[in-house]
């Protein structure tokens, strides 16, 4: 009762003394929506439950670290002391030229756990086996000296024919690269190839995506050009990436060349979508409109197709490192 | 008496308005009070076992991407001693939260104190922090630095300066907070969509720490502004699902020695802000700082607000998955606008 009377003594003391605080009427404050930027979802595929929360948020950013280090263990077949994921002098966003910030954009980030039901009836049991922190859009410059990295990494490489002709290298007597460069250089000139990279163990051209140094085309891997005819890609498919090497042009390149990744497309502005970081206790399969994507056990970084396009002379001489600080150890 | 005591001061209230005067912020930042410290002594809390009987909180209104209704029921929140046995010794185990001579302090301090001129600022701040004799500072993360070896591009000089390899220990000196004063606290969470729980996930803390985190709130422009630092360490931090009934329980997933220290803003010269818009909408921003001076930049690289996140090690039904660590984040700038969905 003492804490009503106080209560009424103290609001008539405000009503008093700050006449220009009013209340808001239920109607206008119903006309709030701010309430709808959390959505829960749970679904189910399998034996697996699936929890995310999303949360309806435009972010923008700059930041950096000096470390980012996930899932430091020893693991088999792996060298000793090595991570997951390591990444030193970390940086989201940009500083531009003039001076002015560069963000990295960010649209409604999402946290997602995973549980796998084992046994069935009344001795089920639940086990919460991964959790990821996710991005349903995201949009600008990843920097970073990436030492090893575990994840889904695919790379879309592109140029002119010009180009790739250039960094042909054929022996006097290997007549098939020679007619190769000739197309490549010659009537392909112009037109603009693609190739498709992953995360790669350098020395087979296997794909490997576990605590990774390279990126390249695996085995198999052909280039194409997108825009040109059947017959023209018959031709380019006769001609596939073995051992990271494709007509006489290396395949594979260091992961710690590229010092600043455009995450999205930076010629059309599209962001990238299904970006995310996981951390499971055994092998999950997460899902973002119905396409799958296996993350192995432990720490893991997705980067879904399209996500990352890089020129093929960034491929092969690497990409130069943004400025990120304002007093930056690279620049200054 | 003391029944008509707020009568009283109702009564003074009303007569003495008239003498009332806005302080300007000028004369409100020479205010230097005393502070009121906070010790909560043996305390154990327990908001009640039985789920189902209606000893939880329910957060309503949400939905799911169909639009079907979602509950977020909280529940089995506990704080209790060491020993709690992830809230099965709570009543009867309680902890000291804070201590005389190092308690909990809500706090009117002058700005000028903090580097932010002629504002008073009103502070809320846990248990202190020593300098640690390992860390050389407040933190409790020993780190190992490197230096810089690489270039920006292949032809250009070699970066400067030296960075973060790797946390080599963990100082614990730095904590006044002893052993009888870090609390154990655990919560369960059930999803609840169109009447269907599927499981529900339970946290258990032990060992927490929350010494050396900080609250500081001031006004400028019309507009809320702060500063804040949140500093916590624990012993352990177990998740695990069960069951919608909380049976059947799955394997642990632990993680033991975590520590997280991260400081929002620097002064005026970065501030925080919060608002809400017209269509209910926040923003959350950490203010950019673009457009300072060199020598600036130079104390806010070495000395500056940041972030640092440890984990010693994370355990899976015995198997171990290691240490993670994310050291000397700056965020130069951050700004987050809610969005209906």
């Amino acid at each position: 009762m003492k804490a009503v009377v106080v209560g009424i003594a103290l609001t008539l003391l405000a009503a008093h003394t700050h006449a220009k605080l009013e209340p808001i009427a239920d109607e206008e404050l119903s006309q709030y929506t701010g309430q709808a930027f959390l959505q829960i979802d749970n679904n189910n595929v399998g034996n697996m439950d699936f929890t995310r929360f999303t949360f309806g948020m435009d972010v923008e950013t700059l930041l950096t670290s000096d470390l980012v280090e996930l899932g430091r263990y020893e693991r088999s077949g792996e060298p000793a002391g090595s991570s997951d994921i390591r990444i030193n002098d970390f940086a989201l966003g940009s500083i531009n030229a003039d001076g002015s910030i560069n963000p990295f954009k960010i649209r409604d980030p999402f946290v997602e756990l995973a549980y796998e039901t084992v046994g069935s009836g009344a001795n089920a049991q639940e086990n919460l086996v991964g959790v990821r922190l996710g991005f349903g859009e995201a949009f600008g410059k990843l920097t970073g000296n990436i030492e090893y990295l575990t994840g889904n990494i695919e790379v879309e490489i592109y140029g002119k024919g010009s180009y790739l002709a250039s960094q042909m290298s054929c022996s006097w007597w290997d007549l098939v690269c020679a007619g190769a460069k000739g197309l490549v250089g010659g009537t392909w000139a112009n037109d603009d190839f693609s190739a498709q990279a992953v995360l790669i163990n350098p020395s087979n051209g296997e794909p490997d995506g576990i605590r990774a140094t390279h990126v390249g085309m695996q085995d198999g891997q052909t280039l194409s050009i997108p825009n040109g005819s059947g017959f023209t890609n018959f031709l380019l498919g006769i001609f596939s990436s073995s051992n990271c090497e494709l007509l006489n042009v290396q395949t594979c390149f260091p992961l710690s060349i590229y010092r600043t990744l455009d995450i999205g497309n930076r010629d059309t502005g599209a962001p990238a979508q299904g970006m995310f970081m996981s951390f499971q206790t055994k092998t999950v399969t997460w899902y973002d409109g119905g396409n799958g994507t296996n993350a192995t056990q432990g720490a893991f970084m997705n980067i879904p197709n399209g996500g990352i396009r890089t020129s093929f002379q960034e491929a092969f001489d690497g990409t130069e490192r943004v400025r990120t600080k304002f007093l930056d150890p690279y620049y200054d | 008496m003391t029944k008509w005591l707020p009568l009283l001061v109702l009564g003074c209230c009303i007569s003495a308005q008239a003498d009332l005067v806005p302080v300007d912020d000028a004369a409100l930042g020479e205010v230097q009070g005393a502070g009121l410290g906070v010790v909560f002594e043996n305390f154990a809390f327990e908001a009640g076992e039985s789920v189902s009987a209606g000893n939880r909180l329910d957060i309503s209104g949400i939905t799911n991407s169909s639009g079907q209704p979602v509950v977020l029921g909280v529940s089995q929140f506990y704080i209790a001693g060491s020993g709690s046995n992830q809230g099965a010794n709570v009543i009867g185990n309680p902890v000291n939260l804070g201590r005389l001579a190092y308690p909990f302090n809500l706090e009117l301090v002058n700005g000028d104190v903090l580097g932010i001129s002629d504002k008073a600022i009103f502070e809320f701040t846990a248990p202190s922090r020593l300098i640690g004799q390992s860390s050389g500072n407040d933190s409790m993360l020993v780190l190992a630095t490197e230096n810089r070896t690489e270039r920006r591009f292949p032809g250009l000089p070699v970066a400067t300066g030296s960075r973060v390899d790797r946390v080599t220990g963990i100082d614990t000196s730095v904590l006044t907070s002893r052993e009888g004063e870090r609390p154990d606290m655990g919560v369960r969470f059930d999803v609840n969509v169109s009447g269907t729980t599927t499981q529900s996930l339970q946290s258990h803390i032990t060992g927490l720490a929350v010494d050396g985190s900080y609250v500081r709130l001031w006004g400028d422009n019309n507009e809320m502004i702060g500063n804040l630092g949140i500093k916590a360490v624990a012993d352990s931090l177990t998740f695990f699902a069960c069951n919608e009934d909380g049976n059947n329980c799955g394997d642990n997933v632990v993680f033991t020695d975590f520590i997280i220290e991260s400081e929002l803003g620097s002064g005026e010269d970065q501030p925080v802000t919060f608002e809400v818009d017209a269509s209910g909408n926040f923003t959350v921003e950490v203010g950019s700082i673009a457009g300072k001076s060199n020598s600036f930049y130079q104390n806010y690289y070495n000395n500056g607000p940041r972030t640092d996140v440890y984990i010693g090690d994370v355990t899976v039904a015995g198997q171990s998955f290691g240490s993670t660590t994310i050291s000397n984040l700056q965020i130069q700038y951050l700004k987050a606008t809610s969005r209906d969905l």
